[in-house]
C-alpha cells in the first residue's frame, strides 16, 4: 500500500515532466522547422556543398580519377577572355530581362487592376492569356520561337514581314538580333510572373490611402509615385530578386532557341556551365561556373536589399 | 441507418477500386502475353520490342527505337525484319539468356550511359554513336575473340574502334557526306558538271545566285563533320599519333585558315546566305532544295532516300519524280587538295567485364551486328553503307535499290572518321563556333583560327 502510494506521485511527476518537456519542445520553433530544414539540407545544401567541393577538383566523367586543383578552375575562368565575353552577354541579357519583366509586368498589372476596379470586361481573359506563356516550359517556348523565327518563308514572322515587303530578317543568324530575340522570347514568357506578383501587391494597397491622396489634391502620377510605388516596394524587391535569379540562370529557352550561337553571341553562363559539364564532361569546371553564378546571385540580392531598403518590411 | 449507408458506399467504392486494379493488372497481363514486356513463358515470341530471347538469365542492353526488331515500334520499319532475323538467330543459340532492352531518350542517352559506366553500373551492352566510342574506351570490353576478319573493315573503322590491338566496338554501318546538286540547274550554268574545286563552286554559285531566285550553296554550320572535309582537303590534321592536338603547326593552321577563308568567300560572294549560321537540322537543307530555294548543299548519303525520294513530310504540291533532279558528287576541294568526306555511323559495344558465360553471350550478341550477312541484310534494308569492304563486293549480301550507292562507295574511299579521342568534342565545338563567327562577320578567318587553336590547346593542357 505504501509502495503504491509512493509510486503514484512519482509516476505523476514523470508524466508531468514529460508533458512539460513536450510543451517546451512544441513551443520551440525547431520541431516545426525540422522537416523543412532536413529537406533543405538534403536537396539544397548538400548538393551545393558538393558543387563547391567539386569546383576545387578536375573531376571529369571521362576520367576515372580526379585531383585537387585548388583555385585552378577559378583562375582559369578569370583569365579566359571568352568567359569575360560570356559575362558581358549574360549581363546584357539579365539586365534587359529584369528591366523589361518589371516594367511590362507593372504596366500589365496596373492595367488589369484598373480594369477590375472599373468593372471592365476581359481582365480575366487577359490574366489567363498572359499566364499561359508562363506555364509552358522554357524549352517549349524556345522551340516555338525558333520555328517562328526561321529565316525564310517557312518562318511565321518572316513570312508575315515578307507580305509587308520586309526581310527576311536574320533573327537567329545575326549576333545582335539573336541576342535581342532571346531577350524578347524570355520577356514574353516571364512577364506573366512579375505581372501576377505586382497585381497581388496592388490588391493589398488600402483604398483609403488613394482617397486621402485625392483629398490632398494628388493627381494620377502623384498617386502612383507617392502611394502605389512605396506600397509596392516590398513586392518590387522580391520580384526583382526573383526575376534576376531567373534571368541569370536562364538555360532552357536559350538552349532551344539559339544554342548559344551564332558563334558564342548568345552564350550565357548557365549554358556555358551545361556545355562544360555535360558536353565536355568537365564536372570540376562546370561546378566552378555554378559557384560563380551562385555568388553573383547572392551579391546582387545583397545589392537589391541595400538599394530597396526593405530590411524591416520583409 | 446513416452508418449503414456509409458502410455500403465504402464497400461499393472498394469493390469498384478492386475491379479497376484487377482490370489494370489484367491489361498488364495481356501485354506480357503479347511478349512486349516482363518475364516470359514458353508461348512468347523469341524476340519482342523489349526482350530478345526467352531464357532466365538476364542481360541488359540499351539501344534506339531505330534499331528495334519490331516493325510497329520502329523508327526505321523497313530494317526491322533484318534485325529480327539476326536477334532470333542469337536467341536460338542462347536459350538460357534473355536480353532486357531499354530505349533511352536520345537527348540524355550518352550522358546517362557515361555516368552509369563511371559508377561501375553500365548495361551489359549498348548501341553507341561512332563519335561516342572514344569517351567509352575505358569501359568497353574487347570483342576480338568474337568478331571475325577485323582487317575487312574500312581503315577508318579500325582507327576509331581499336586500341592497343583490342576491338572495342562493332561499327555496324556508316554514312558519308557528299555534295547534292540540282542537275537541271548545273546543266544551265556548268555544262551539267558538278563543281570539283572551291573556285568552280564560287564561280558557278555566283552565276546561279545572279540569275535564279535561289541560293547557290548551303551547309549545316552547326555540325563539324559536315565541314571538316574543307580542312582535311586542305591537308590539315587535327591530332598526332599520340592524340595530341596539332592545329598550331603551320601546315594545319594554314589549312584551318584556308577552310574558314573559303567559307567567308562563300558568304561574301552571296553564294551562301548568312542565315546558314542558323541551320541546325540536317533535314533543313533538302527541305529548301525541295522547295526550289537551293541549288547545291552538303548532306548525308541517306538523305537522297529519306529526305528527297521518300519524303515523310507533306509536300503534296511537289511531284514525286522531282527527286531525280538531285545528283550526288564529291565535296569540292581546294585546287591543290584532295577530295575527302566525313564518315559517321553507329556501333555496338559490350560493357560486361570478365569471361563469364553472360559476358560471352553479350559479346556474341554484339558481334552478330558486324557479321557480313547480318550487316549486308540490315544495310540493304535501311539504305545504309556497310563498314566491311567484302559486303560491298558481294551482291548476294548487299544489293540495295537505293540510288547512288555505287557513288557513295567511291566516296567512302576518301572517308575520314572523327578522331577517336575525347579532345575531339572540344575541337568540334570550337570549329563550329569558328565557322559561325566567320559566317556572321564576328571574326575573320585568321582570328577565328587562332582563337580555336588556343582554346583547343588550353582544353587539352588543362589539369
Amino acid at each position: 500500500m505504501t509502495r503504491v502510494a509512493t509510486a503514484g506521485p512519482t509516476a505523476e511527476r514523470l508524466v508531468e515532466r514529460a508533458g512539460s518537456v513536450a510543451r517546451r519542445l512544441l513551443d520551440h520553433p525547431l520541431p516545426w522547422l525540422a522537416p523543412t530544414l532536413v529537406v533543405l539540407a538534403v536537396f539544397q545544401l548538400y548538393p551545393m556543398v558538393e558543387a563547391v567541393l567539386m569546383s576545387f577538383t578536375n573531376e571529369s566523367l571521362v576520367r576515372t580519377e580526379s585531383e585537387f586543383v585548388g583555385l585552378g578552375q577559378y583562375a582559369r575562368l578569370a583569365t579566359d577572355p571568352q568567359f569575360r565575353e560570356m559575362l558581358r552577354v549574360t549581363g546584357i541579357y539579365a539586365f534587359s530581362s529584369v528591366v523589361l519583366h518589371v516594367l511590362l509586368g507593372l504596366v500589365l498589372a496596373l492595367a488589369i487592376d484598373y480594369g477590375v476596379r472599373r468593372g471592365l470586361r476581359g481582365h480575366l481573359t487577359t490574366r489567363v492569356s498572359v499566364l499561359l506563356a508562363w506555364i509552358v516550359p522554357g524549352i517549349i517556348i524556345g522551340l516555338v520561337w525558333k520555328v517562328m523565327l526561321v529565316e525564310n518563308r517557312f518562318g511565321a514572322v518572316n513570312h508575315f514581314l515578307g507580305t509587308l515587303g520586309i526581310g527576311p530578317v536574320p533573327f537567329r543568324s545575326d549576333p545582335t538580333l539573336a541576342l535581342v530575340s532571346t531577350i524578347v522570347a524570355g520577356t514574353w514568357r516571364g512577364t506573366a510572373f512579375s505581372m501576377i506578383m505586382f497585381y497581388g501587391g496592388l490588391q493589398r494597397i488600402p483604398q483609403r490611402l488613394y482617397e486621402a491622396a485625392r483629398v490632398d489634391g494628388a493627381g494620377r502620377w502623384n498617386r502612383f509615385r507617392h502611394v502605389t510605388l512605396p506600397q509596392l516596394k516590398p513586392v518590387l524587391f522580391v520580384t526583382t530578386v526573383l526575376v534576376t535569379i531567373y534571368a541569370l540562370n536562364t538555360f532552357d529557352l536559350i538552349f532551344a532557341l539559339t544554342g548559344g550561337g551564332p558563334g558564342r553571341a548568345t552564350q550565357v553562363l548557365a549554358l556555358f556551365m551545361y556545355q562544360e559539364a555535360f558536353q565536355d564532361y568537365a564536372l570540376g569546371r562546370g561546378a566552378a561556373i555554378a559557384v560563380v553564378m551562385l555568388v553573383t546571385n547572392l551579391l546582387l540580392t545583397g545589392v537589391y536589399l541595400y538599394l530597396f531598403d526593405v530590411g524591416d518590411e520583409l | 441507418m446513416t452508418k449503414g449507408k456509409r458502410s455500403l458506399t465504402r464497400r461499393k467504392a472498394l469493390l469498384v477500386g478492386g475491379a479497376t486494379v484487377a482490370g489494370g493488372l489484367a491489361g498488364c497481363q495481356d501485354e506480357t502475353e503479347d511478349g512486349e514486356s516482363g518475364q516470359s513463358d514458353g508461348s512468347d515470341p523469341l524476340v519482342a520490342h523489349e526482350r530478345f530471347g526467352t531464357g532466365d538469365a538476364e542481360l541488359t542492353y540499351q539501344t534506339s527505337t531505330f534499331y528495334t526488331p519490331v516493325e510497329a515500334e520502329s523508327d526505321q520499319p523497313a530494317a526491322a525484319p533484318a534485325l529480327r532475323t539476326q536477334h532470333e538467330a542469337w536467341a536460338e543459340n542462347h536459350p538460357d539468356y534473355r536480353i532486357d532492352v531499354s530505349y533511352p531518350a536520345f537527348g540524355q542517352w550518352k550522358d546517362n550511359l557515361l555516368t552509369s559506366a563511371a559508377e561501375g553500373n553500365p548495361p551489359d551492352g549498348s548501341t553507341l554513336d561512332s563519335q561516342w566510342v572514344a569517351d567509352f574506351y575505358e569501359y568497353l570490353q574487347p570483342l576480338n575473340d568474337y568478331v571475325e576478319d577485323i582487317d575487312d573493315f574500312f581503315p577508318f573503322v579500325r582507327e576509331t574502334t581499336m586500341r592497343d590491338g583490342d576491338l572495342l566496338a562493332a561499327w555496324k554501318y556508316t554514312g558519308c557526306r557528299c555534295l547534292y546538286y540540282r542537275q537541271d540547274v548545273l546543266d544551265t550554268y556548268n555544262d551539267g558538271d558538278p563543281p570539283e574545286t572551291w573556285e568552280e563552286l564560287l564561280t558557278v554559285g555566283q552565276d546561279i545566285v545572279e540569275s535564279e531566285d535561289m541560293d547557290g550553296y548551303m551547309f549545316q554550320s552547326s555540325t563539324a563533320l559536315a565541314n571538316l572535309p574543307y580542312f582535311w582537303s586542305s591537308g590539315g590534321e587535327l591530332l598526332d599519333d599520340e592524340g595530341a592536338p596539332v592545329l598550331d603547326r603551320d601546315a594545319n593552321r594554314r589549312a584551318l585558315v584556308d577552310a574558314l577563308g573559303f567559307i567567308q568567300d562563300l558568304v561574301e560572294t552571296g553564294v551562301t546566305p548568312q542565315r546558314v549560321a542558323s541551320i541546325e537540322e540536317v533535314e533543313a537543307l533538302p527541305r529548301e532544295g525541295r522547295a526550289g530555294n537551293l541549288a547545291m548543299f552538303v548532306g548525308n548519303n541517306d538523305q537522297i532516300e529519306r529526305n528527297l525520294k521518300n519524303v515523310v513530310e507533306d509536300d503534296d504540291d511537289i511531284p514525286d519524280d522531282r527527286w531525280e533532279r538531285w545528283r550526288v558528287a564529291r565535296i569540292p576541294r581546294p585546287a591543290d587538295g584532295e577530295h575527302t568526306t566525313g564518315v559517321g555511323g553507329w556501333t555496338e559495344g559490350a560493357f560486361r567485364e570478365g569471361d563469364s558465360d553472360g559476358a560471352a553471350a553479350m559479346k556474341e550478341f554484339i558481334a552478330k551486328f558486324v557479321e557480313p550477312e547480318a550487316m549486308g541484310r540490315y544495310c540493304e534494308a535501311a539504305a545504309l553503307l556497310p563498314t566491311r569492304e567484302s559486303v560491298f563486293d558481294d551482291s548476294d549480301l548487299y544489293d540495295p535499290d537505293s540510288p547512288y550507292q555505287d557513288r557513295f562507295r567511291e566516296f567512302l574511299q576518301d572517308g575520314v572518321a572523327r578522331p577517336a579521342r575525347p579532345i575531339y568534342s572540344t575541337i568540334a565545338s570550337e570549329y563550329v563556333v569558328a565557322i559561325q563567327d566567320v559566317v556572321t562577320g564576328q571574326s575573320d578567318p585568321e582570328s577565328a583560327a587562332d582563337t580555336m587553336v588556343a582554346n583547343v590547346n588550353e582544353e587539352y593542357e588543362a589539369p
